[in-house]
């Protein structure tokens, strides 16, 4: 009897938390401002005609540099990351042997106007910090290897 | 004429009246109970008329030697009435006449008296019968016969009882041990036969029956919640079509920058290129 009673007090409860915590989801948000995190790694091609994917928004730079194709090896798209948040995304580069390499994104701030960002590519001993408004995108390439890792906000 | 020599003449017409051939029944009764009549002289006469039909069997068998068989075979045949032989011959021996004569009894045995015959008969019987069987024995049995008679009954029940918690004191490990088997048997066919099917039904409705108020509403709530929540995309994976614009905008500023090689930046519409070079 005990039993029967404190297991239906436990799932008077369970209801009552999922009630409000989905009613909490209708709530005007006044959490922690968030930001939607692109990263694409692009192979670009001196010879192969064609951008494909992703790699069609990066067409006007890429052509710019003499690639005349390119396409998306990898991409990730993290959504309402808080700052302080990491991404990491582990690709292999073509142009260096299929070698696994990585990049990581750090929100170091989150707003409509404006989104800041900490990218690091540790095996090639880069990072950088940078101010993204309205958009905007940072594209680091390695030449030689064809490679360009493209990092943007998102709506 | 003493009591010897009167002796002595009676064998003495007896032996040459008769055969050598052993006694007949009942001499042996008719000479004790003469030897009992230590007071009255023993006569032929008077052995006549004991035993009329005596006089030739006896002939040549001196008394001694009469005595000595009569006395073991009396033994042999009384040999399961020792006590009360014993005291009729211990009786008779107390009275029997101290007689002495080397010519009527046994040449072994001049000097002897018939008690002290009877005495060395007995004692070489009782020495024969050694083990097989004694007086101190029968007496004990006697009185332990007289003795159950009295208490069979509360003999037999306490001997009974003893036995009973003797046994169960010895047997109680094999009552546990058979206790034990018997458990681990019905165990080991419970869980090889398995429950039944209303066993089953019956474990999942007790199990189940507790939480099944909470289950409801909590999957109600829970399917209230799927409804109404608002679709929200979550981490997009490779190989699908991320959210791209048909072109970019904005602009992106490099406020720090850290590399060991030479750099190349330019600005572009909507992007930032940063070119790595002596990678």
């Amino acid at each position: 009897m005990l039993r029967l009673l404190v297991t239906r007090l436990l799932s008077t409860a369970l209801v009552a938390a999922m009630v409000v915590g989905g009613a909490s989801m209708f709530a005007p948000a006044q959490a922690a401002p968030t930001v939607d995190v692109h990263i694409d790694i692009i192979k670009g091609s001196r010879d192969t005609k064609g951008f494909q994917g992703g790699a069609k928004v990066f067409k006007k730079v890429l052509s710019e540099m003499g690639f005349v194709g390119a396409k998306t090896i990898d991409t990730v798209t993290a959504t309402k990351r808080s700052v302080g948040s990491t991404i990491e995304l582990r690709f292999r580069d073509p142009g260096a042997g299929n070698a696994e390499r990585s990049i990581i994104v750090k929100v170091l701030e989150a707003s409509k106007k404006r989104t800041r960002f900490h990218v690091q590519i540790p095996t090639y001993r880069f990072s950088t910090q940078t101010t993204h408004k309205d958009g905007g995108a940072l594209i680091t390439g390695i030449p030689k290897h064809g490679l360009f890792l493209a990092v943007r906000p998102g709506s | 004429m003493d009591r010897k020599d009167e002796i002595h003449a009676l064998f003495e017409a007896l032996r040459q009246e008769s055969a050598d051939t052993a006694p007949p029944e009942g001499l042996k009764e008719r000479i004790f109970a003469r030897i009992d009549q230590s007071e009255q002289a023993l006569s032929s006469e008077d052995l006549r008329a004991i035993d009329p039909d005596v006089e030739p069997d006896i002939e040549g068998w001196p008394v001694g030697h009469w005595l000595r068989r009569e006395t073991t075979e009396l033994v042999s045949e009384r040999s399961s009435d020792w006590p009360s032989f014993s005291e009729s011959v211990m009786a008779r021996v107390t009275r029997a006449p101290a007689l002495e004569s080397s010519d009527v009894l046994a040449p072994e045995a001049e000097g002897v008296s018939i008690r002290e015959l009877l005495l060395d008969e007995r004692s070489q019987e009782m020495a024969r019968m050694e083990g097989k069987w004694t007086a101190f024995a029968a007496q004990i049995m006697a009185d332990l016969d007289r003795r159950a008679s009295d208490e069979l009954d509360a003999q037999a029940v306490d001997l009974l009882r003893a036995e009973v918690d003797r046994e169960m004191h010895v047997r109680s490990p094999d009552f546990e041990e058979h206790f034990k088997h018997e458990v681990d048997r019905r165990i080991f066919n419970r869980g090889r036969a398995g429950p039944s099917l209303w066993e089953r039904l019956q474990g999942w409705w007790a199990e189940h029956t507790a939480y099944g108020w909470g289950l409801g509403a909590t999957a109600a709530a829970a399917a209230v919640l799927v409804v109404a929540m608002p679709r929200t995309p979550g981490v997009v994976g490779p190989g699908t079509e991320s959210e791209s614009a048909a072109h970019l905008s904005g602009e992106v500023l490099i406020d720090a920058i850290a590399f060991e090689g030479d750099v190349i930046m330019y600005p572009d519409e909507g992007v930032t290129v940063v070119l790595l070079s002596g990678v």
